[in-house]
């Protein structure tokens, strides 16, 4: 058991609850600033064309246009909106100009205006003429990989810049499967999933006395500070990023939108722009879900039961630019390597360029494909050996000390076994698993299991900083800067600089968000939040707290060891008399008159070398109409290994949204693209559904807290966690009904029901 | 198109029915507004014609009606929004197939704001509303046309969005015959998510004579461009008790109707939707034949 503390545990109003509930927040959307214009992008009609011709000047001619840009007006640098490429000399792919000279999908930047109003820009744009020599365009990997398939990048003949790229390996996985008893697997595929977030793409630019301003929803805005220097040739040092809150998340924010287009524009006009995306707009030029189209794996088990061999192939769709695809297939490997102790593992990766939106970055991201497609395969291997799912996990799952995400990673702490057994018991497993079933609607229990990571550390650069300030009255400034996507995290830190400093909650001032202000941070991705920056901030606490002890100490004329701090409050640990308030030593130490102030400022950086991995079983009863295909979940049920909840409110409710993401991309989110102009065809609410509060099914969220030893107060990761076990526990449960493998997603009733039917069938 | 906003038009906000209908003759292109929620958003997406003024109905007292019951029939005002027809007890108990089609709609929104009237006079081929107002025999009364014969809804569409209305037509309000014997009905749909447009949607009113159908309407949407009936299979239902066989044959020979001729869309597709059209035939017809046991 953990121990018991004051405002770590505690269920604390989030900071910015107020102002969002009150409608004072301000969002990239919201904000207006004096003399601000009204920016939009001029977007190709087609799939992909050579950019012949712009010939704007009728469009800067008409009263109320400010400025008029395309790939004339800017340095033609190649670069990419995936800003975390820019932490690595080298880094990802860049394959991307701004306003360049080939358009690659239905929607790609031609050029952009800056007007008074809207109406006036729209008008403006109208009057921009372009010649395109249209191109022959692709829109599926399989088409894109053909013999004469058009090719969209000129360094990529094939269209497969990363082609079978081995990730990962270890072991000899022909040998292992030779062993193996069982063998299951095959060809699977996946939905590109949209993020959804509320705020569709929003952005402000300014540039004034030498400098940029940009205020965006990127979710790493120090990250995109760097993009945007690089991507408009400016010196890092004039570029500010500046995060609102933002009302779109979930990913969303990894890859930045019309920024550096509003800068370029807002440079010309010499007065601040905003784009904002419509919500057409935002569906089809917002890069979507990391987009593993097709995996192809296969599973060995020895006839005890003993996992030999995985073996894997994932494959990418990039759409137009490379952005996250590759990244998302390596991650989507990795994290295959944590849950379950294979001999050997042999993996690869591929990504294909085709001419529809590229691919960024969604919450879970590349470990929604592995999870569905491992934990269902698992399912069907330890079906064949006549095995109990749970058992199974159980006894095969690796452990603390085991191999991590990353080959150089340990496992630090691990309560799936805990996880499981809570779960069987809330979901009833004994009574209702593998029970036969007639009728029309028959009833299963699936359950599926994952480890995922605090932060990509090792692998990638996970640095974090924190400062605290302390004013007269004792309480403190916390500057950090994660994104501000919503998910709670700057309550939770302002929870740990509390506790350590035994100050009410309320005390802790936080303030993020502007790369001015805040010390470096990557920023929010990869579940890293409370973990990294947590880590930072414990380690800022703390040391503020020396700094308050050092000064208690010679204030009472007593040596450090000898005081204890308490409730706000320095006392002798001999004489409880003795003592000095926090409130009075920070006063004295700014409105001192002896010469001895010294404002307490603590800082610190940490680069975690853990990755802290949180566990999870997730539990589905489903009920499948076998005539009409439709699945209807009973009960989910997700128990969850946080290490410990700094504020279990903001846990249960991540692990709740996520909850629904999940069962989206398990049930029915498919962006549809069209394929005659790879258009995205549902671009709005109304084409693309996501799960609304009446489809939710009756569900729970269980927390298990038995800590991580490298996690601030035990703590690990929940921003991703809760959303990737609905496709393979609900998949898993349509089998235990229907004795059914479903292999694409999402399951749709028509793919339910051609299963079933061919089962029938015999085929 | 990659934005929408709303067009420039002149609001006309008459006080009486009259006025409504002479503005409405008198200007160019027109459009009526109830609710505003279908009216508004496809004048958003900008289609090719939109109209430069908007007469609302909201201003006239009195429109905002249901009344009767279910011997001497019902009718619904214009402004009698979908929220109020799921709440009235006259619907539910009266015209179950009604109140259980509106309560598939599963936006609060969209029914509190959404009329009735509204709803039919879009002429989607997937409305919850008209495919039990069909079944229902629905009518709907047009001011000063057709002063006779009030229209029937299932001769309203011409095609998908597409109607028999002018614009300067003002539905009255929809009149729902009495029925004097048993009758026992259902309605069912298809969606992706509760909220979302059913990918299909029947409805099935059967009529019932000592024990042996007498007349029966089975109302099939979302599988043809219009909503429409499914005659040979309504036709294999008369004169026979509603037993298993029959009922099976009647769900079969909808699936197979002439009319039956879904298309492949983001919602579903269309051999799918086929197959479904014979599953959910069937099992309202069954949940109609044992409420017809019951009684
Ligand atoms: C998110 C969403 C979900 C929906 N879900 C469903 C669903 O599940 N099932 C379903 O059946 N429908 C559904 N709908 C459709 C919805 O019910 C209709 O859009 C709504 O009822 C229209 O009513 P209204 O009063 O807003 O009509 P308006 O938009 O005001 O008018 C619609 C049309 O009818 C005409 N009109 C209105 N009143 C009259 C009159 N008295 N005489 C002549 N013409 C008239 C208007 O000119 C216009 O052409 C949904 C719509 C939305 C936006």
């Amino acid at each position: 058991m953990l121990e018991t503390l004051n405002v770590v545990g505690a269920r604390m109003p989030l900071p910015e609850a107020y102002e969002k509930a009150t409608g004072r927040a301000t969002y990239c959307s919201t904000m207006r600033l004096p003399g601000m214009l009204v920016g939009k992008v001029l977007r190709s009609p087609h799939p992909h064309a050579r950019v012949a011709k712009v010939d704007y000047s009728k469009a800067e001619s008409l009263p109320g246009v400010a400025a008029v840009v395309s790939g004339q007006d800017v340095k033609s640098k190649v670069y990419t909106k995936n800003v975390m490429t820019y932490q690595l000399p080298g880094g990802e792919i860049q394959d991307m100009t701004l306003f360049g000279d080939r358009v690659r999908y239905k929607g790609d930047e031609v050029a952009a205006v800056a007007a008074v109003d809207e109406p006036t820009a729209r008008r403006a744009l109208s009057l921009i003429e372009v010649e395109y020599e249209v191109l022959p365009a692709v829109f599926t990997v399989d088409d894109a990989i053909a013999e004469d398939a058009p090719v969209i990048h000129d360094f990529a003949p094939d269209n497969t810049p990363v082609s079978a790229v081995p990730t990962f390996c270890y072991g000899d996985a022909a040998k292992a499967f030779e062993e193996s008893a069982v063998v299951a697997g095959g060809w699977y595929t996946t939905s590109k999933q949209i993020q959804a977030g509320m705020e569709s793409a929003a952005c402000v630019a300014d540039y004034q006395h030498g400098k940029l301003t940009v205020w965006s929803q990127s979710q790493l805005p120090h990250m995109a500070k760097r993009m945007l220097a690089h991507v408009l040739d400016l010196p890092e040092a004039d570029v500010r990023v500046i995060q609102p809150y933002a009302g779109a998340g979930f990913g969303a924010g990894c890859d930045l939108n019309a920024e550096p287009i509003a800068a370029v524009l807002a440079m010309k006009a010499g007065a601040p722009v905003q784009v904002w995306y419509s919500r057409d707009e935002d569906f089809n030029n917002r890069l979507t879900r990391e987009h593993v189209a097709k995996v192809h794996m296969r599973v060995g088990l020895a006839a005890d039961g003993t996992p030999k061999a995985l073996e894997a192939h994932y494959w990418g769709d990039a759409g137009s630019y490379m952005c996250k695809t590759a990244s998302g297939c390596g991650v989507a490997l990795a994290s295959n390597i944590t849950p379950y102790e294979w001999e050997a593992m042999d993996q690869k990766l591929s990504a294909t360029y085709t001419n529809h939106v590229g691919g960024g970055a969604m919450r879970g991201f590349g470990g929604m494909q592995s999870s569905f497609v491992r934990e269902t395969i698992v399912d069907e291997a330890i079906a064949q050996l006549g095995m109990d799912p749970i058992e199974w996990r159980m006894k095969h799952h690796r452990n603390v000390g085991g191999l991590g995400w990353f080959p150089s990673a340990r496992i630090t702490s691990c309560a799936l076994e805990e996880c499981l057994t809570i779960g069987a018991e809330r979901i009833g497993w004994k009574e209702k698993w593998n029970k036969p079933q007639s009728g029309t609607k028959r009833r299963g229990v699936g359950v599926a299991c994952m480890a995922w990571l605090s932060g990509a550390q090792p692998m990638l650069l996970e640095h974090s900083n924190a400062t605290l300030k302390f004013n007269a009255d004792g309480s403190a400034t916390l500057l950090v800067s994660p994104g501000r996507v919503g998910q709670g995290v700057e309550g939770a830190l302002a929870q740990i600089a509390a506790e350590v400093l035994t100050i009410p909650y309320e005390r802790i001032n936080v303030i993020a968000g502007d790369t001015d202000i805040t010390g470096f941070d990557i920023g929010t991705h990869a579940s890293r939040g409370v973990y990294c920056i947590g880590k930072a901030v414990l380690a800022a606490a703390t040391e503020a707290k020396e700094q308050f002890l050092q000064r208690a100490a010679e204030k009472l004329g007593l040596s450090n060891d000898t005081l204890v701090l308490e409730d706000g409050v320095i006392s002798s640990t001999a004489d409880q008399n003795c003592f000095v308030t926090l409130e009075e030593i920070a006063l004295g130490l700014i409105y001192g008159f002896e010469h001895d102030c010294n404002q307490i400022v603590a800082h610190a950086t940490v680069e975690p070398e853990d990755f802290a991995p949180p566990w999870q079983a997730g539990f589905a009863e489903v009920e499948v109409d076998i005539e009409t295909g439709v699945v209807e979940v009973v009960k989910w049920i997700t128990v969850h290994d946080i290490g410990r909840a700094i504020n279990p409110s903001t846990v249960e409710g991540q692990l709740e949204g996520a909850t629904c993401q999940g069962m989206g991309f398990a049930l029915f989110e498919d962006p549809v693209i069209s394929l005659s102009d790879g258009y995205m065809l549902t671009d709005g609410f109304d084409k693309y559904k996501i799960m609304s509060s009446v489809d939710l099914p009756d569900h729970e969220a269980i927390l298990v807290e038995m800590g991580d030893p490298s996690g601030p107060f035990g703590a690990k990761s929940v921003g991703e966690a809760g959303l990737f076990l609905q496709a393979p526990a609900i998949a898993n449960a349509i089998y235990d009904a229907v004795g059914i493998r479903l292999r694409d997603l999402p399951m749709t009733p028509e793919r339910v029901l051609a299963a079933i039917q061919a089962k029938e069938a015999g085929v | 198109m990659l934005y929408r906003t709303l067009p420039e038009f002149d609001l006309v906000e008459p006080t009486t029915l009259q006025d409504a209908a002479a503005a409405l003759a008198s200007r160019g292109r027109t459009a009526i507004m109830a609710g505003g929620i279908s009216l508004l958003d496809d004048m958003k997406r900008g289609g090719a014609d939109p109209p430069d003024t908007v007469v609302t109905l909201r201003h006239i007292p009195g429109l905002r009606y249901i009344e009767g019951d279910r011997v001497g029939g019902l009718k619904i005002g214009p402004l009698a929004t979908i929220r109020d027809v799921e709440l009235s007890s006259t619907v539910r108990d009266g015209f179950p197939i009604l109140h259980q089609a509106v309560s598939k709609i599963r936006s609060v929104q969209v029914k509190t704001m959404g009329t009735i009237i509204g709803n039919v006079c879009v002429g989607t081929p997937a409305s919850d509303v008209l495919t039990a107002l069909i079944a229902l025999d629905a009518r709907l009364r047009l001011i000063g046309r057709n002063s006779g014969s009030p229209l029937p809804a299932i001769s309203l569409c011409k095609g998908p969005k597409l109607t028999h209305l002018e614009p300067t037509d003002i539905v009255e309000h929809i009149e729902i015959p009495g029925v004097q014997g048993p009758s026992y009905g259902a309605y069912i749909n298809l969606t992706r998510t509760l909220p979302d447009i059913a990918k299909l949607t029947v409805a099935v009113n059967l009529f019932m004579e000592d024990g042996v159908c007498a007349d029966a309407r089975i109302v099939v949407g979302a599988v043809a461009p219009i909503i429409f009936r499914a005659s040979a299979a309504e036709d294999s239902l008369r004169g026979r008790g509603l037993d298993h066989e029959t009922i099976d044959r009647a769900a079969v020979a909808a699936r197979d109707d002439p009319t039956t001729t879904p298309i492949d869309d983001i919602r579903s597709t269309a051999s799918y939707r086929r197959g479904m059209v014979g599953v959910l035939v069937r099992r309202a017809l069954e949940a109609a034949a044992t409420k017809a046991a019951a009684a």
